[in-house]
């Protein structure tokens, strides 16, 4: 800073606060104590510690602790601007220092003091410090506080409100009819902060809120911030299904907002209505016109406003945006070069097919000025229009190439790769350009996962190609100049050509020779597994082991080895024997979000969090391991499948009891989770005696009891191990009984009686069906498994389903009898048709993969569905039972 | 799409959560900075509060760096909107969500910057004055924001909830008895004695019709 002061004084050279050091700095706290008290020493000192603050210092909690206190003494001072200073002091401090409680009551005399300025400031200090246990004692006051006739009370215990909703909710919801009557204040900012409190008071009662927002509406807000809010509660509520006359009201208020006088209250109606789901062209119009206004507004923030709604509302309504073409056209030369990206990126989603070379020119004059976030939106909006216009992709892809040419980041050259390796894609006739304009930038790329990639492309693009040999010497100039893992790539790459003609496979030999020679020992291993193939001794390398790409299931191949090492290894691994069945992933349940404060603003929000309704993977585990503790099951192998929880009680019945069935490749576990509602009792030796009742009879290996079910919201097991006596599944419908002894409670004192009388109590039949015994299972390309699979399993069978009214429950139906997962998305019917395809993968008990297909057709309204069902598995008898368990 | 499965790299999906946020939180922070980048004064509010002061100063290092020597007033950067100022040799910041009402935080900025141009008086904005008058900074931020929360935006009632004007320093700005160079002297005197001279003929006047 010395240059500014060099002609002024020598004392003007020291910036103020300038080497103020935090130890020094402490230890004039004792000036707090001094009597009398010096107000612009204390001042002084307050300023310098806050500056230490402001600067990062970090105060220890002992610090803190002791100039928290030494500040307290200010209390007894008269000098208002002191006493000012001394509340932003505790406030600061309050959150590092310990027992910040002691100034509770010092607090709570100036809440009540006459001097506005103290009453204000003690409130929102003490909103900091109190706590669930000393609020109730100061709330009063508080509450009080928002009808005071001072807005700077009354704003203060407002927004003290406000924050204290996050921890005492429940006690802010007692101010509710102050708070009422804090709307209807003159001040601006107190109704502002009024609405504010009150829509969270409110929030989880969804008519409360409608008539809060009817009432303001017919009222309209004194200040712009309050109609900002207001606005975003009009579209909640709108959102939230308001029909009618309310809708009108609120549809009418919107658009009035779109004329008022301040630009913020005009900004937030056009963005809520543009955002709102389902608007329509006709409410769109009149919120571009207020956005074209702002367009040419000489402040930039306006102007950026704008542009950066327009660019939202054309991406899914770009001809409600074309009115503003002209004038954006003219902020491409904006000196904020934000803006200018944003008129761009929506000048090319609302612009014609002719407009494209001059849109191209002009882009490249700028992108050198803007940061790389801009430039990865031009380059996504320029994908898109590459998509739109296929004809102008060699205008497009020139751009692309030359910008990939220019300086920047990792994320901005892999948009613009992504960008050209979508287009070649998608547009057959830009792949050579495109894959030359790639060779070019491999040429001299600084990014090993773009090299990577980029020859990845080459090595299945390029041999397709009419000449595919340009394209090796910029292969192999990757071998000689880069890095171990883009050499590697390129050995594959170059062996992906070698493999595919032919005519170039002794060239390609020669130079995988080289190869061989390398420093590291990936590239040398791939060159010598390449040559081994290429040079074609050993008839069983055939070059397909290049060209077909990997499909197993990498955590499948990963058990499997891992499967292969804890056994014997005097055999060889067959990979042929990894399954290339995969776990379905569960269906994720999107949450609503949480709000914590207020609604969501006007944006994109919409927070969906994934969240697992049952975890299969985590109960199977857990499942697997209780099973295994008890001694009776631990010799039972490995557990196939458990079924989900059934009920086997009335929700309100006293005792409760569900089953969990899991199968064992020899046997079947129920598992009775019995749970006690009677608080007089406790039940003893609980388990559940089970009878055929029709199918296959039952022979019951075993018993687990449970040796004590208290009263309590706790579930105990027992059990019940039955052995299958032949191969196929035992299935049908047993009758189970709950038997126990009784003991009394006295649940006062939790006494149990010694005498105890044998009870029963009948639950309701468990059910055993084919469907329990089959994992859904999940595979990558259905026909080849089934070709795969082979017709030596194959039973077919034809049903007609007489009760189904259309495919679609016949594909639900089908799906939940045999227990199997849906592949390629056949379980969606489309609409209107009367013949469907069903494709379903799983596993049946002793992981034996099945397959199943199901040829549908409608017979029309009421003639139910004929279907065709023909299951593939490695045994006729398995696919038998599965075939039968329709 | 399928064609493009099996790369040597695994692509990484990155998936962006869209968090809603909370509209009565409106500010995120607001930074002052002096012309080399250095911080004058700093709040930050919610979640960025939490923040360690080096992930701060790396935030005012950034944005910095994007707005110096910019004529434009805001950016979006790494996921936050900010509208900027400068006056004379100081760096004005306001951030907000992305999806905050930018025109809103923008009030906020006018309110910040009108605020301190109010209470400094006849002072300029600049490093050294708002350094001289750090209790002001202080306290026009913690009137205008209380955590994120727009608490009073009117520079006229900020000012007099600073209550500075009362202040020893305030005060003794004003000196007690002007002290008069000599051209003004003889130009009082002057007006005094052309003053008791017209009173003195106005007394004879008087004096005269009495009688």
């Amino acid at each position: 800073m010395g240059s500014r002061f060099e002609k002024k004084d020598d004392d003007e050279y020291f910036m103020p606060f300038q080497g103020l050091e935090k130890g020094i700095v402490l230890q004039e706290k004792r000036i707090f104590s001094e009597a009398p008290i010096n107000a612009r020493k204390c001042s002084a000192l307050i300023t310098k510690l806050l500056w230490l603050l402001a600067q990062g210092d970090k105060f220890t909690k002992g610090e803190a602790t002791d100039v928290f206190f030494a500040v307290t003494k200010l209390f007894q001072s008269k000098d208002i601007p002191l006493r000012r200073m001394m509340f932003l002091m505790l406030k600061e401090l309050s959150t590092m220092s310990d027992d910040v409680i002691i100034v509770i009551s010092s607090l709570t005399k100036d809440i009540i003091s006459k001097v506005d300025l103290y009453r204000a400031n003690a409130i929102r200090v003490l909103a900091r410090i109190a706590d669930n246990s000393l609020l109730p004692q100061v709330e009063r006051h508080l509450k009080q506080a928002i009808l005071d006739k001072d807005p700077h009370v009354a704003s203060a215990a407002l927004v003290s409100g406000i924050h204290l909703m996050d921890t005492s909710a429940d006690l802010v919801k007692r101010w509710v009819n102050e708070v009422q009557e804090a709307l209807n204040s003159k001040h601006t900012m107190v109704q502002y902060h009024a609405l504010a409190l009150m829509y969270q008071i409110k929030q989880h009662d969804r008519l409360a809120v409608s008539k809060l927002v009817m009432s303001m509406v017919r009222n309209s807000p004194r200040s712009p911030f309050a109609h900002t809010l207001l606005i975003r509660f009009a579209c909640e509520v709108l959102e939230d299904g308001a029909s009618g006359e309310q809708a009108q009201a609120l549809n009418d208020y919107l658009e009035s907002c779109l004329r008022n006088k301040s630009d913020m209250v005009m900004y937030e109606a056009a963005r809520a209505i543009s955002n709102r789901r389902n608007v329509t062209a006709k409410e769109l119009t009149p919120v571009v016109s207020v956005l074209q206004l702002f367009l040419s507004s000489p402040k930039p923030t306006l102007r950026f406003a704008a542009v950066r709604t327009l660019n939202k509302i054309a991406m899914t309504a770009p001809l409600s945006v074309v009115s503003c073409n002209l004038d954006m056209e003219n902020l491409i030369a904006d000196s904020n070069r934000s803006i200018a990206t944003l008129a761009i990126s929506t000048l090319l989603k609302t612009g014609s097919e002719a407009s494209v070379d001059r849109l191209m020119k002009q882009i490249g004059g700028f992108m050198g000025d803007i940061s790389d976030e801009f430039k990865i939106v031009v380059v996504d909006a320029i994908r898109t229009l590459c998509i739109k216009f296929p004809q102008k992709h060699r205008t497009l892809m020139s751009f692309l190439s030359n910008i990939l040419r220019d300086e920047g980041g990792f994320e901005y050259k892999k948009a613009i790769v992504n960008t050209i390796l979508e287009v070649v894609n998608v547009i057959p006739e830009a792949k050579e350009l495109g894959l030359t304009h790639l060779c070019e930038f491999i040429e001299d790329c600084e990014f090993t996962y773009l090299s990577t990639k980029i020859l990845h492309l080459l090595g299945s693009e390029g041999p397709a190609t009419a000449t595919p040999s340009k394209y090796i010497r910029y292969i192999y100039n990757r071998v000689s100049l880069e890095n171990a893992y883009v050499r590697a790539s390129a050995v594959s790459a170059l062996a992906k050509f070698g493999a595919r003609l032919e005519q170039m496979r002794p060239n390609i030999v020669v130079l995988l020779r080289r190869c061989q020679h390398d420093s590291d020992d990936e590239v040398r291993d791939r060159a010598t597994f390449y040559l081994k193939v290429l040079e074609g001794k050993d008839p069983q390398l055939t070059p397909d082991l290049i060209l077909a790409p990997f499909t197993l299931p990498l955590a499948n191949l990963e058990s499997s080895l891992n499967e292969f090492l804890q056994g014997p290894t005097d055999a060889p691994f067959n990979i042929g024997a990894v399954s290339t069945f995969i776990e379905p992933p569960k269906p994720k349940e999107a949450t609503p979000s949480l709000t914590r404060k207020g609604p969501k603003t006007a944006g994109p929000s919409g927070g969906v969090t994934p969240a697992a309704n049952d975890q299969p993977v985590d109960d199977a585990a857990k499942y697997s391991a209780q099973l295994g503790a008890i001694p009776q099951f631990a010799k039972l192998g490995k557990l196939f499948r458990s079924s989900s929880p059934v009920e086997l009680t009335e929700s309100e019945a006293e005792y409760l009891v569900s089953c969990v069935k899991h199968i064992f490749p020899q046997h079947v576990v129920f598992q009775f989770n019995c749970k006690n509602t009677l608080n007089e009792q406790q039940l003893e030796r609980v388990q559940v005696r089970m009878a055929s009742v029709s199918g296959d009879a039952l022979t019951i290996e075993s018993q687990v009891p449970a040796d004590v079910v208290p009263y309590g919201p706790t579930a105990v097991p027992s059990y019940v191990c039955v052995r299958r006596d032949s191969e196929a599944p035992m299935t049908g419908t047993f009758s189970c009984t709950l038997k126990f002894m009784v003991k009394e409670v006295d649940p006062s004192t939790g006494d149990i009686d010694d005498f105890g009388i044998d009870d029963e109590y009948q639950l309701e039949d468990v059910e055993l069906a084919t469907s329990d015994y089959t994992r859904k299972a999940m595979v990558a390309n259905f026909q080849e498994e089934w070709d795969k699979l082979g017709d030596e399993g194959e039973i077919v069978e034809t049903f007609n389903l007489s009760t189904m009214k259309s495919l679609q429950d016949a594909v639900k139906e089908i799906i939940q009898y045999l227990g199997m997962y849906p592949c390629d998305s056949t379980e969606q019917v489309p609409p209107k048709k009367t013949k469907h395809i069903l494709y379903l993968a799983g596993r049946f008990v002793g992981d034996v993969p099945v397959l199943a297909r199901c040829r549908m057709k409608s017979g029309g309204e009421g003639q139910g569905v004929d279907l065709e069902l023909t299951v593939r598995s490695p045994s006729a008898d398995i696919s038998q039972v599965l075939a039968s368990a329709i | 799409s399928g064609d493009w499965s099996g790369f040597d790299c695994d692509v990484v999906c990155v998936s962006f959560a869209l968090v809603s946020i909370m509209s009565f939180e409106v500010v995120k922070n607001i930074i002052i900075l002096a012309s080399d980048g250095t911080r004058i004064c700093s709040k930050y509010y919610g979640a960025q509060a939490q923040l360690t002061n080096e992930a701060q100063r790396e935030w005012e290092k950034k944005l910095f760096s994007k707005t110096q020597n910019t004529s434009s007033s805001i950016i979006l950067l790494d996921n936050d909107i900010v509208v900027y100022r400068t006056v004379s040799d100081v760096y004005f910041y306001v951030s907000g969500h992305p999806d905050e009402n930018e025109v809103m935080l923008e009030a906020i900025l006018g309110a910040l910057c009108d605020t301190l141009g109010f209470s400094l008086k006849e002072t300029p904005i600049e490093h050294r004055s708002l350094l001289e008058h750090y209790d002001l900074v202080l306290l026009t931020l913690d009137e205008l924001v209380d955590e994120g929360l727009i608490f009073e935006t009117d520079a006229k009632t900020i000012d007099s909830r600073m209550v500075l004007g009362l202040e020893d320093e305030g005060l003794a700005a004003i000196p007690k008895a002007l002290p008069l160079s000599d051209q003004q002297q003889q130009e009082l005197q002057r007006t005094i004695n052309k003053v008791s001279t017209g009173l003195a003929g106005q007394l004879k006047q008087f004096a005269a019709n009495w009688n």
